[in-house]
């Protein structure tokens, strides 16, 4: 029952009755008194249109009213100075018609039902002397049943009148879609504001009274309604997607969450669909390639999928989906990331407050989120690129209990290889496939249950020698429990894996096979505690069994003479111990604060080399060595990590926040190739190797205008990274069983300023940054033989001084729109040749200290169009196309520098990996 | 609508088959100001044979010339272990220096001292001197798979099993052939043609390339002292190496692990590069320092071992007929000379050649001459000397 336009305006109101779920406007509608106006009017066998015309010519009232109804209604009327009611009585007398006048003298025409524009004086319908429950499901289901409960339904009483003391309002807020729980709402019922927990719990302990409870959540409806509360009272509450309107005036409430507000600094969210929109090469959405968008995130170059945020290393970045740790966030060479974007709902980066129940890496934590899976219905997508297709299902097993979503990925990109013209490529193969599950049941009101296991795996063959092979395996359960009604309870336990090998086997007395693994098994409990509003209490305790093996160098058939020869396994426990309390002091003032103790324990079998003190760690220096038996503790290390930050609101939507935090890892990544390499390997911190440690100050300012429409934040730090490891010249890190001989301990120091201008809503939306920053090294080991660059301070490799990123997006309908994409950044450093030499004939270069030139400055332009199908709701699947090109100016942005000997003389390169415009396109589906 | 998409993406796929290339271009960074004159040791002492060559040179700017940085009126000094100098180095001219060194053996250690014209001492620490292992065979084997051509590798192992490490360096020679064989040549005094002297022939000649790249084996990760395989020399298909007769001299030299780490190590930074894992470059250590300036960076590795070397030969008839190079037809046009007027035209300015002499009908003779590039194959750069091992 849908009315013709008539009005714009009053049209939306008109659909927001109809839809009384939202009762945003029962404000409207708290009278019941109408004002008498009287008519005088003398028609006859009229068309109703004109009649209403001409009453509302000669006063105030509307008439809303479907036009296709009352088309064939003619008025016969003679009234003199009569109450408006009266009249319109004697002109439906008889009639199917039925109308209503609410106190704005606004009439609503309807067919058989007359629309209740006024509550009743007293709401009876499901009062129940106990807590009561409701579901606005319920009322919604009630809703469309007949419109004579409308009444019922605009003021939701819990109780009977009479009692006052405290009353707790509590329930779960769910995505309406698919019934998946929605953490981080912001619930406020008079003035007091909580957060749903991770399940999606809410609770508020209130005087009885009558309040509006409202509930808002990024990206979706929010949900306004007035309570009445005399006992407890559950209410569950599902939210929608939020419609982009293209052109309007949304109404945001003063409470949502945003940038000035939230005490967190220095962190960064995206949901999927940001994600999606933006322009990629191969066009399939990639999250880390979005991260890298950021301001803050740089990387060393296009093909690569290790990022580093303000000036930590790739390896320092502590990379989670759903709680598995992804050692290698990379397939294909670094061309794609390794999440299936049709799996994630969104990523949270801290680059600044990390939370302590975070910890183990140094710059950041990426959260990678992932969909819960449709508890409601059986609903899929899929997508298909000229080089990967992926498809992703999610089944409800147990209707708005459990479900299970299960992803695939794979590639078809030999023919990719085998179109560039180098000839070191042909024979080549590659191709990755990734498959993700996720199960989520919700046992009962306290109990839910999660299961996600993920496997990827690469494989590449370059000519027809050597095959490379890498993977991640990661597998967790999870329980959530709400212990009480503010005690959260999240146990997780899993395992996380990483293994690449390498397969030769062209020759085969030389042929080989060499193998890395990293296993760990985690397991921890996390608590968080509400006291109302005003403190928010996080504690619990996590451990990390590392086990790693190094690296075994075996003969790949029988006829190879390869020996077996393998470096010894590493053993480690990772514990932690954290508490943290997130204090409202007053309503400017947040201050948060957290402890986090860590105690790493390396551990035997292993037999350790013993230098000569103040010697060198040199072969040649060794002395001794030392055995150590299973589980019997080689080297301990714990230390506090600090978390804090505070939040002054200055004005009305301008605010300051300042942070400090200090973090320890313990197992790094070794690598001397400028991009992450498959075959990078990790290493723990052990007798010789200390864990590495970092502290971070920053400051921010914080500003919305009109409305949260545009947000600015201005963000600077200074962080200083303690027992980073560097390389000495020459050092060879793959199979090398004395590591510690190789590297230098190095010290960094980095520091930056970060601005960025965001807008969120709209048909133009997006994000423009620019980001300062300064990362130098210095070898800071007394023993080091030759420190690099003697000993000063050099720019370290990531180090790229001005970033410039623009991410826009504009719709032209809702089935339309555009992005476009722009980079600018500094070239990163490299070292450069300073003089030739001749030798053996030909002419080398002779290198400058580490890092000391640049190569020149990168900037690229991509572009992207999105066009969906029409958005009619029954249709069977929606699809959509994304058509791009990537680096439209086709600029040969450097990817590296270097000089080759080649018959006998010396010449320079410079390699771009995507030199040209990359046009791309992709089908993606939805059911 | 649909349809105009789908157009758009069957032409998508043309351009991104075409278009998707890393691409890699000449680059030359902005010139590093640098006074940089390190002193380049290159050589090492050959136990048991005749000399071993020494060049003494400097390390110069981008772009200017070896000529510029040779090192000369240097001293080169060998010691043995007990302290003693056994053999000092003659100049040669422009920076090359000999020792004689066919006296000494692999019994015990080595140790240099260079001193330079303008006073300072450069020295190296004790050089253990290693025996190296014969070369059991060289083999080749046609590549038709990737790129087409004949890849020759090395094969050795230490009976010792001492030796883990190797370098290689080879030499190859090959014959090739004019398009024309001039059988006659031209006299200006009497201008007239006659028979050409046949150790003036200029139809056969043999060229020679010696090897400038680095080329490195280890067996350290195997259970025998054994190379198998090595990779020294790939001919690509194109080249007319093949066409009469090939060889290939490779002369294999016994390393340390620190002069094996030296040469990868400048191999990595100068040779490989240009994948997207590249190594960083590095500083390159050697095991000769400066004793006057201890701050003062010395490039060169001297390491001391005896050689081992091995020849062999590929005839045409052994290799695929694919690998042949044939000339291109219509180059060399052979021309005739009728009138003996015409002879110090073409002959004795150069602009023929004489080919062959063939009787007229009508009793007189005509000359054949053609362009030089197609009858000299000196031009083509090899001699017409025949080596002594051919």
């Amino acid at each position: 029952m849908r009315l013709k336009i008539k009005r714009r305006k009053e049209n939306l109101l008109f659909l927001k009755i109809q839809h009384l779920t939202f009762g945003l406007l029962m404000g409207l509608f708290c009278y019941a008194q109408q004002l008498p106006q009287n008519i005088t009017i003398n028609v006859e066998n009229t068309r109703f249109v004109a009649f209403a015309k001409s009453i509302e010519g000669s006063t105030s009232v509307k008439f809303y009213y479907n036009p296709v109804e009352l088309d064939s209604f003619f008025v016969t009327i003679a009234a003199q100075q009569q109450p408006l009611n009266t009249v319109l009585e004697k002109v439906f007398a008889n009639t199917e018609f039925r109308f209503s006048i609410d106190q704005l003298n606004r009439v609503f025409i309807t067919k058989k039902i007359a629309i209740q524009t006024a509550l009743p004086e007293y709401i009876t319908r499901r009062e129940k002397i106990t807590d009561t429950k409701i579901n606005n499901t319920e009322l919604s289901s009630l809703l469309e049943k007949s419109n004579d409960n409308l009444q019922q339904n605009t003021i939701i009483t819990f109780g009977r009148a009479g009692k006052s003391g405290t009353a707790v309002l509590s329930g779960f807020v769910k995505n309406k879609l698919n019934a998946e729980p929605i953490e981080g709402a912001t619930v406020t019922l008079g003035n007091k504001t909580v957060s749903t927990n991770a399940v999606g719990f809410y609770r508020i302990p209130i005087p009885t009274g009558k309040y509006t409870l409202e509930i808002t959540s990024i990206g979706l409806t929010d949900f306004v309604r007035d309570i009445q509360l005399y006992t407890n009272g559950e209410l569950n509450v599902e939210l929608e997607d939020r419609v982009v309107i293209l052109k309007t005036i949304t109404i945001e409430s003063s409470r949502r969450a945003n940038v000035v507000k939230n005490l967190e600094m220095g962190v960064e969210k995206l949901n999927i669909k940001t994600i999606k929109q933006m322009p990629v090469v191969f066009g399939q959405a990639d999250v880390i390639r979005a991260v890298m968008a950021l301001p803050g995130v740089t990387s060393v170059g296009e093909a690569s999928t290790g990022f580093n945020v303000r000036g930590g290393a790739s390896d320092q970045n502590l990379i989670l989906m759903n709680d598995a740790t992804i050692y290698n966030p990379a397939h294909f060479f670094g061309f794609f990331s390794a999440f299936n974007p049709e799996i994630v709902r969104g990523i949270e980066l801290y680059k600044s407050s990390i939370p302590e129940k975070y910890g183990g890496r140094l710059s950041s934590v990426l959260e990678v989120q992932l969909k819960e899976g449709n508890k409601k219905k059986f609903s899929g997508a899929g997508g298909i690129s000229p080089v990967t297709s992926h498809l992703m299902a999610e089944i409800p097993i147990k209707k708005e209990k459990s479900s299970l979503l299960a992803a695939v990925r794979s590639t078809y990109s030999d023919w990719l290889l085998n179109v560039i013209p180098n000839k070191e490529f042909r024979g080549s193969k590659a191709g990755f496939y990734d498959v993700s599950l996720h199960y989520s049941n919700q046992l009962n009101k306290k109990d839910f249950i999660n299961v996600t296991g993920y496997i990827s795996n690469d494989k590449f063959r370059l000519g027809y020698d050597t095959t490379y092979k890498y993977g991640n395996r990661n597998v967790n359960f999870k329980w959530k429990r709400n212990l009480d009604n503010n005690l959260l309870g999240v146990f997780t336990a899993g395992y996380d894996g990483y293994t690449y090998n390498i397969d030769s086997d062209r020759n085969p007395v030389n042929a080989y096979k060499l193998k890395f693994n990293i296993h760990q098994f985690f397991g921890r409990a996390d608590f968080t505690k509400t006291y109302g509003s005003i403190h928010k209490l996080s504690y619990g305790a996590n451990v990390v069994n590392y086990n790693l093996q190094p690296g075994s160098f075996e003969p790949n058939n029988e006829q190879s003479l390869v020996v077996k020869n393998t470096v010894q396994n590493e053993n480690a426990l990772e514990t932690a111990l954290y508490i943290g309390d997130e204090w409202k002091i007053t309503d400017r003032l947040s201050v948060s604060g957290g402890l986090r103790y860590s105690l790493f324990l390396a551990m035997g079998p292993k037999t350790v080399m013993k230098y000569a003190p103040g010697m060198p760690l040199e072969t040649y220096n060794i002395v001794d060595s030392v055995k150590y038996r299973n589980m019997q503790v080689e080297k301990p290390y714990h230390g506090p990590e600090f978390r804090f930050s505070a939040r002054y609101i200055l004005g009305q939507s301008l605010s300051l926040k300042v942070g400090y935090n200090s973090l320890r890892q313990y197992i790094h990544m070794l690598s001397n190739t400028t991009a992450i390499s498959p075959t990078d390997i990790w290493k723990l911190s052990d007798t010789h190797i200390k864990p590495q440690i970092g502290q971070q100050v920053s400051l921010g300012l914080y500003k919305i205008f009109t409305d949260s429409e545009v947000e600015i934040s201005l963000e600077g730090y200074y962080k200083t990274i303690k027992n980073y490891l560097d390389y000495k010249s020459g050092a060879t890190l793959v199979m090398n069983k004395n590591i510690e001989t190789d590297v230098v301990k190095s010290f960094g120091e980095a520091y930056g300023v970060e601005f960025l201008l965001k807008r969120n809503k709209g048909r133009l939306n997006g994000w423009v940054s620019y980001t300062y920053s300064k990362t130098m090294l210095k070898t800071d080991d007394p023993l080091a033989a030759q420190p690099v660059n003697q000993g000063k301070y050099y720019p370290a490799n990531i180090d790229k001084p001005h970033a410039v990123n623009l991410i826009s997006n504009f719709r032209f309908t809702h089935r339309f729109s555009t992005s476009i994409n722009g980079v600018y950044s500094t070239g990163r450093p490299i070292t450069v040749p300073i003089a030739v030499f001749t030798t053996g004939g030909a002419e080398r270069v002779l290198y400058s200290e580490r890092n000391q030139y640049r190569v020149p400055d990168v900037f690229r332009l991509d572009f992207s169009m999105n066009i969906e199908g029409n958005h009619k709701i029954k249709k069977l699947a929606h699809s959509s196309w994304t058509i791009g090109v990537y680096n439209i100016t086709g600029r040969k942005n450097p990817y590296s520098v270097f000089f080759k000997t080649e018959n006998g003389a010396i010449k320079g390169y410079r390699l771009s990996i995507f030199g040209s415009q990359i046009p791309f396109v992709t089908y993606n589906f939805k059911f | 609508m649909r349809y105009s998409v789908v157009k758009n993406i069957v032409l998508l796929f043309i351009i991104i088959v075409t278009g998707i290339t890393a691409c890699k271009e000449p680059f030359l960074p902005p010139l590093a100001k640098s006074d940089a004159s390190y002193l380049v040791i290159d050589g090492s002492l050959i136990l048991q044979t005749d000399s071993s060559f020494f060049q003494l040179s400097r390390t110069r700017p981008l772009g200017s010339a070896a000529s510029n940085a040779r090192e000369l009126r240097a001293k080169i000094q060998v010691f043995n272990a007990s302290g003693t100098m056994v053999a000092q180095s003659i100049e040669l001219g422009n920076g090359r220096y000999v020792i004689l060194s066919a006296a000494l053996n692999a019994s015990g250690t080595y140790k240099f001292k260079i001193i330079t014209q303008d006073g300072k001492e450069y020295a190296t620490g004790d050089v253990e001197p290693y025996q190296t292992p014969e070369i059991d065979s060289i083999t080749w084997i046609h590549d038709s798979l990737g790129r087409n051509g004949i890849q020759f590798n090395v094969n050795t192992h230490d009976p010792l099993m001492k030796t883990e490490y190797y370098r290689w360096e080879y030499d190859e020679t090959w014959q090739y052939t004019s398009y024309y064989f001039s059988m006659d040549d031209y006299d200006p005094v009497r201008n007239a043609v006659f028979q050409r002297d046949t150790s003036k022939y200029m139809y056969i000649c043999w060229q020679s390339y010696k090897s400038n790249e680095i080329l490195l084996g280890s067996s350290n990760s195997l259970s025998e002292h054994v190379i198998n395989k090595a990779p020294i020399r790939f001919v690509p298909k194109g080249e007319d190496k093949f066409n009469f007769r090939y060889s290939i001299l490779v002369k294999q030299f016994a390393l340390s692990k620190e002069a094996h780490e030296y040469w990868n190590n400048l191999k990595q930074m100068t040779e490989l590069g240009g994948s997207i894992f590249d190594v960083q470059p590095s500083e390159l250590v050697g095991n000769i320092f400066c004793t006057t300036d201890e701050a003062e960076r010395v490039i060169g590795f001297i390491s001391v071992q005896t050689m081992a070397q091995k020849r062999i030969f590929v005839e045409s008839r052994e290799v695929s007929r694919s690998l042949f190079v044939g000339f291109i037809p219509g180059v060399c046009e052979l021309k005739m000379v009728v009138h003996p007027d015409s002879l110090r035209y073409y002959f004795g300015s150069g602009r023929l050649i004489p080919v062959v002499t063939e009787p007229t009908p009508s009793g007189g003779e005509m000359y054949f001459g053609s362009e030089a590039k197609c009858v000299d194959c000196r031009l083509r750069g090899g001699t017409n000397k025949k080596p002594a091992f051919w």
